[in-house]
């Protein structure tokens, strides 16, 4: 199995910080005199993390002080975060360019990322589900898709 | 009872609900037979579509593609060797090696009767105990809730996998997520840091598309693959002979059995289900020791398992709010959606919901039967849809199912949001049930303490004082230590 002691140590550490944040925002909420106040429930939330976040942090060094492992998988956590990237840029220019415009770029560019080169293929999928999508979408449940506008 | 149920049988058999059932089935099988897709995620894809139909015929759909999907995995489990859902992982061990054998059909045939047969006996239970629990449940009070909510979220260490510690952190930032917002009784902004858009908290489906769906796409491009060595034999041999009926007997009735309880106990599921019969009719069997080699009981059982999950798992969601798997909390975010509230009121005001639901589960199990036998024969075509086509036409599919929740694409942003953390979850081992039971259970619990303690002017033994409570509390603190002597085997086991 992966040895993720490295990772559990920071993760564990970034959950226990996560708690002490949350413990200090939730303290500032209102007090109530009967029943839990706003901020008592997330004030416990918050005590859990950061115990549960020492515990896996505790753990880690107990197996043995963590070293840095082997090599990061940079390669594959790139194609995922282009793929967010995509995503990301996909959703925002939704707002200004609308579903059919936006759409059949991004199918595009996922299934080329996807390892599909062939470019027919490519191009038929993404107009045509792009087509299809919109017509059951808009015109059978009534869905009010982003359309094309500058303001 | 009897009545309900034909009024059931009426709304299951007219056009547009039977047709959206065997939608439901077809799409259910197809999903489920894709490894990397799941019934949650077949239901997610389906949401636009839900927000727009009646709730009974909604919801007798979802099932429909619930139990496909269930059955669906062990397709691929048989023919690829590769589980279509977590719940087949265990019939892969006998499965394969039929398939090796030749006997792919066989198998696919075995794997059918035996969903239908575990199907069938977690509807009967559905249909006899669900009405029952609901009859108690209606007697709950707030202090109950409050502590069916707390043994409901003890359940997080049981879902929690490899580890408990991190089953645990996700089920607490899962409640962290939950307190997101404007507080519901006092008024007061949560850790909304002046944002508008966070004021009213992060809504139950964009949170379940990102940690279900998106993530699994993420997942899915982390390298460029291959096509999976796809079967080329012939499927022969489907249906069952009686001499195989007759060697499945036991297989099957084992299977059922612990498919229903488990199905019962919320936030388990089909994975466990299908382990544990595996395991339970191999000590059993006479032939305990070819289990491996390609016997039919070892795929018979946990395929009984798994579907006798289904109806299992509506069972505390119909009755209590509570969902029994990952499945049914997305089945639950979809009622929530469309207006239907589940709880033991759900019987009561909304008879008509469940009773289609009882009715549709029955009707259901027969459309897999005849879908499984029928178009096994074509199996092998379902597997060669390629995934590189696949997961961006699903990202699309998650966009606008998170988009036409409130046709804003802040909550495209959230799905996007938490598909990267499941991503990272799932990469370093966190469960995603935990989280979700975590978001469902953490506005229940906070909710139902306040009202307590308000009405019994802060008095907090009113949890231990009343029964049902109590009993709840007891159950919480056995789940807890259960859970913790587990991890002790394991982490001695791991030692070892």
């Amino acid at each position: 199995m992966k040895d993720t002691r490295m990772i559990d140590f920071w993760t564990g550490a970034g959950i226990f910080a996560l708690g002490i944040f949350a413990y200090v925002i939730a303290g500032k909420m209102l007090k109530v005199p009967i029943g839990i106040g706003p901020g008592d429930y997330p004030r416990v939330i918050a005590i859990g993390l950061c115990i549960l976040g020492g515990i896996l942090s505790l753990q880690s060094v107990l197996k043995g002080f963590p070293k840095a492992q082997g090599k990061v998988p940079w390669k594959s956590i790139l194609r995922v975060f282009a793929l967010v990237l995509m995503s990301f840029i996909y959703i925002q220019s939704m707002r200004y360019l609308g579903f059919l415009i936006t759409t059949p770029v991004f199918l595009a560019a996922a299934i080329y990322h996807f390892g599909n080169r062939n470019w027919k293929s490519t191009i038929a999928v993404s107009v045509g589900v792009t087509l299809v999508v919109y017509f059951v979408f808009v015109s059978l449940f009534q869905v009010l898709l982003p359309r094309f506008s500058l303001f | 009872m009897i009545g309900n149920l034909l009024q059931g049988f009426v709304l299951v058999f007219q056009p547009l609900t039977f047709g959206l059932m065997v939608f439901g089935v077809v799409l259910g099988i197809i999903i489920g037979a894709i490894p990397g897709l799941t019934g949650s995620m077949g239901i997610i894809l389906l949401l636009p579509l839900v927000y727009r139909l009646p709730p009974d015929t909604a919801l007798v759909m979802l099932c429909g593609l619930f139990c496909g999907a269930m059955y669906g995995g062990s397709i691929s489990a048989i023919l690829l060797r590769t589980p279509g859902t977590p719940s087949a992982s265990a019939t892969v061990l006998d499965g394969y090696p039929l398939c090796q054998q030749g006997k792919a059909g066989k198998a696919i045939g075995i794997s059918t009767v035996a969903s239908f047969i575990g199907g069938m006996v977690s509807s009967i239970c559905l249909i006899l105990i669900a009405p029952q629990l609901a009859k108690v449940a209606l007697k709950f009070q707030a202090a109950d809730y409050f502590s069916l909510s707390v043994f409901g979220l003890t359940i997080m260490a049981s879902s929690s996998g490899k580890s408990l510690v991190k089953g645990l952190i996700a089920g607490w930032f899962g409640l962290l997520v939950s307190t997101v917002g404007i507080d519901g009784i006092v008024g007061v902004n949560r850790f909304t840091f002046g944002n508008t858009y966070l004021m009213g908290g992060f809504a139950l489906l964009p949170v379940l598309i990102g940690v279900f769906a998106v993530s699994e796409v993420l997942s899915e491009s982390q390298e460029i693959k291959k096509a999976g060595q796809i079967v080329v034999q012939e499927i022969k041999g489907i249906i069952p002979t009686f001499a195989d009926m007759k060697a499945i007997t036991m297989a099957v009735t084992v299977g059922s059995i612990i498919g229903v309880f488990i199905g019962i106990v919320p936030g388990t599921g089909g994975a466990i289900a299908c382990f544990l019969a595996y395991n339970v009719v191999q000590r059993w069997s006479k032939n305990g020791d070819k289990f491996g080699t390609g016997m039919i009981e070892g795929v018979a059982a946990p395929e009984s398992a798994n579907n006798a999950t289904t109806g299992g798992a509506l069972i505390p969601m119909l009755t209590l709010g509570v969902p029994g798997d990952v499945v049914t909390s997305v089945m639950l975010g979809a009622l929530i959606l469309i207006g239907v509230k589940p709880g033991p009121l759900l019987f009561v005001e909304h008879a008509n919901v469940v009773y289609a639901i009882f009715s549709g589960m029955l009707v259901i199990q027969f459309l897999m039967l005849g879908f499984g036998l029928l178009c096994a024969k074509f199996s092998p075509q379902i597997l060669r849809i390629p995934n590189k086509i696949l997961m961006p036409v699903i990202m699309v599919l998650c966009v606008i199912g998170a988009y036409s929740l409130g046709n804003q694409l802040y909550d495209v942003l959230v799905a996007l949001i938490f598909g990267v953390i499941g991503f990272f979850m799932k990469k370093y081992g966190y469960p995603g049930a935990p989280l979700v039971l975590g978001v469902i259970l953490g506005p229940m619990a906070e909710d139902n303490l306040n009202r307590a303690l308000l009405v019994s002017r802060n008095d907090w033994s009113v949890l231990l004082t009343r029964p049902i409570s109590a009993s709840f509390m007891v159950l919480s603190v056995l789940s807890i230590i259960l859970a913790l002597r587990t991890a002790h085997k394991d982490s001695k086991k791991a030692q070892a």
